[in-house]
């Protein structure tokens, strides 16, 4: 986790880009509702970033927005779904998924014939805590059925995943981010994942949604 | 969103209807909506009380309105009185009456002839407000920023002055503002950060910061200013 925050005046001056510019690419969702940060500082409230990922953000807008419009742009960085069906063997060939990860998921949901976004995104997220080594097998089950069962209450709004242990019990929650989580001192987060960051980087990965972007984000 | 295939829902006299996805719904009389409505068009006239979310292609609300969620339109337009305790995200918002919004509310174009409070950003690339009525929102962030007295307004000034406490207070408040181009008048804020900055009659500014040009009214109040 970055915890490097720069503020708004900051952010403008280093970029070169104007309070319009930045208020236009919030309105199209280009930028994330939850990077604006608001905190009190001695001229009143005022609004942070974490650096890292707005600077790289801002680059990549700088670099797209000749050849692709705002409204394409927000496409692609939006966490609304994408339209995606693919097949178990897409998926794995691809290497957007491991077939480790495949394999839990199909043993807990069944082998569907095609997988949509949501699917995609939640045998990806498995993938990538299961690489990481931060959940077990029996953990991942219950975030995927946690994902198929409620991840389309947030209708793309944005949301964290986290699993909590507590003696030697796991739960599984989804919570609409930004969020501050706290739990009792005898349990311990084992693993926190914004959903919007891992559809974004998973985004560029999917075969034939706007290819020419493949390798840029 | 125009789908033929999906009904009309019109209340006329008393009614309360469920939400669900419609073609048309018109409410004249007082109606009561439970749960979330999506449909290309919304017509309000009277009382309307939308108990979720609203996604339309066109809003148009006159009368007393109650949203309990969120607005979701391409043109939305407001002659009366809207209470809505979510955000709205619209292409284009006209508000002709009292408009009142819980969280942010995000347009293109945002048009203001009466009177509003947000509780969140006001979000758009053109903000175009005429005060007719005490308005604020938390931080108005844009391109194009104006905002100017009404007409009228020497007439509630003069209600103002033989009656004092008449709560009619008229006046833009807000915390920050910052935009590209920004022009206001009769506005109360801490900050107000923009390219150019012009600061007209009424207005009361702790802090204006500019880029390239900025101009003050003899009228206003602005305590310290600085070129960034």
């Amino acid at each position: 986790m970055e915890n490097e925050l720069i503020s708004k005046k900051d952010l403008l001056e280093l970029t070169g880009i104007s309070y319009g510019q930045l208020y236009r690419w919030k309105r199209k969702m280009l930028i994330p509702e939850d990077w604006f940060i608001r905190k009190s500082t001695f001229t009143g409230q005022e609004t942070f970033f974490p650096k890292d990922r707005i600077l790289s953000r801002i680059q990549k807008i700088k670099n797209m927005k000749n050849e692709t419009s705002l409204d394409d742009l927000a496409d692609i960085l939006s966490p609304i779904p994408a339209e995606a069906f693919l097949s178990k063997e897409d998926l794995v060939n691809a290497r957007i998924v491991s077939e480790q990860a495949m394999k839990v998921f199909t043993d807990t949901l069944g082998e569907p014939d095609i997988f949509d976004f949501e699917k995609i995104m939640t045998v990806y997220v498995l993938d990538k805590l299961l690489q990481s080594g931060d959940i077990s097998i029996e953990e991942g089950r219950s975030l995927i059925s946690t994902l198929n069962e409620h991840y389309g209450e947030f209708q793309g709004k944005a949301c964290d995943l986290l699993i909590v242990r507590k003696l030697g019990v796991s739960i599984c929650i989804l919570a609409a981010a930004p969020n501050q989580i706290v739990p009792d001192s005898g349990s311990k987060v084992v693993a926190r994942l914004s959903l919007n960051n891992c559809i974004e980087e998973m985004k560029p990965k999917l075969p034939a949604t706007q290819s020419h972007t493949n390798g840029e984000l | 969103m125009k789908n033929h295939k999906d009904g009309d829902l019109k209340i006329n006299g008393l009614g309360s209807a469920g939400g669900g996805k419609y073609n048309f719904v018109e409410i004249n009389g007082k109606g009561d909506i439970s749960g979330n409505i999506e449909c290309a068009d919304l017509e309000i006239n009277g009382f309307g009380s939308i108990e979720g979310d609203v996604k339309t292609d066109t809003a148009h609300i006159a009368g007393k309105s109650d949203i309990s969620g969120n607005v979701e339109a391409r043109d939305f337009s407001v002659d009366g009185v809207v209470e809505i305790a979510g955000g709205v995200k619209a292409e284009r918002l006209q508000n002709h009456g009292a408009m009142q919004i819980g969280r942010d509310c995000g347009a293109e174009e945002f048009k203001s002839r009466g009177g509003f409070a947000i509780g969140g950003l006001l979000n758009s690339g053109k903000i175009d407000v005429e005060l007719y009525a005490h308005s604020s929102a938390r931080e108005i962030g844009g391109e194009n920023i104006s905002v100017r007295q009404g007409e009228g307004f020497g007439f509630k000034k003069f209600i103002n002055s033989i009656l004092p406490g008449f709560g009619w207070k008229s006046g833009l408040e807000a915390e920050t503002i910052e935009g590209d181009d920004v022009y206001l008048e009769h506005t109360k804020s801490k900050v107000v950060r923009g390219q150019n900055v012009r600061i007209g009659p009424g207005c009361e500014i702790d802090l204006v910061e500019y880029k390239n040009t900025f101009e003050k009214s003899s009228d206003a109040i602005v305590k310290s200013s600085k070129k960034v």
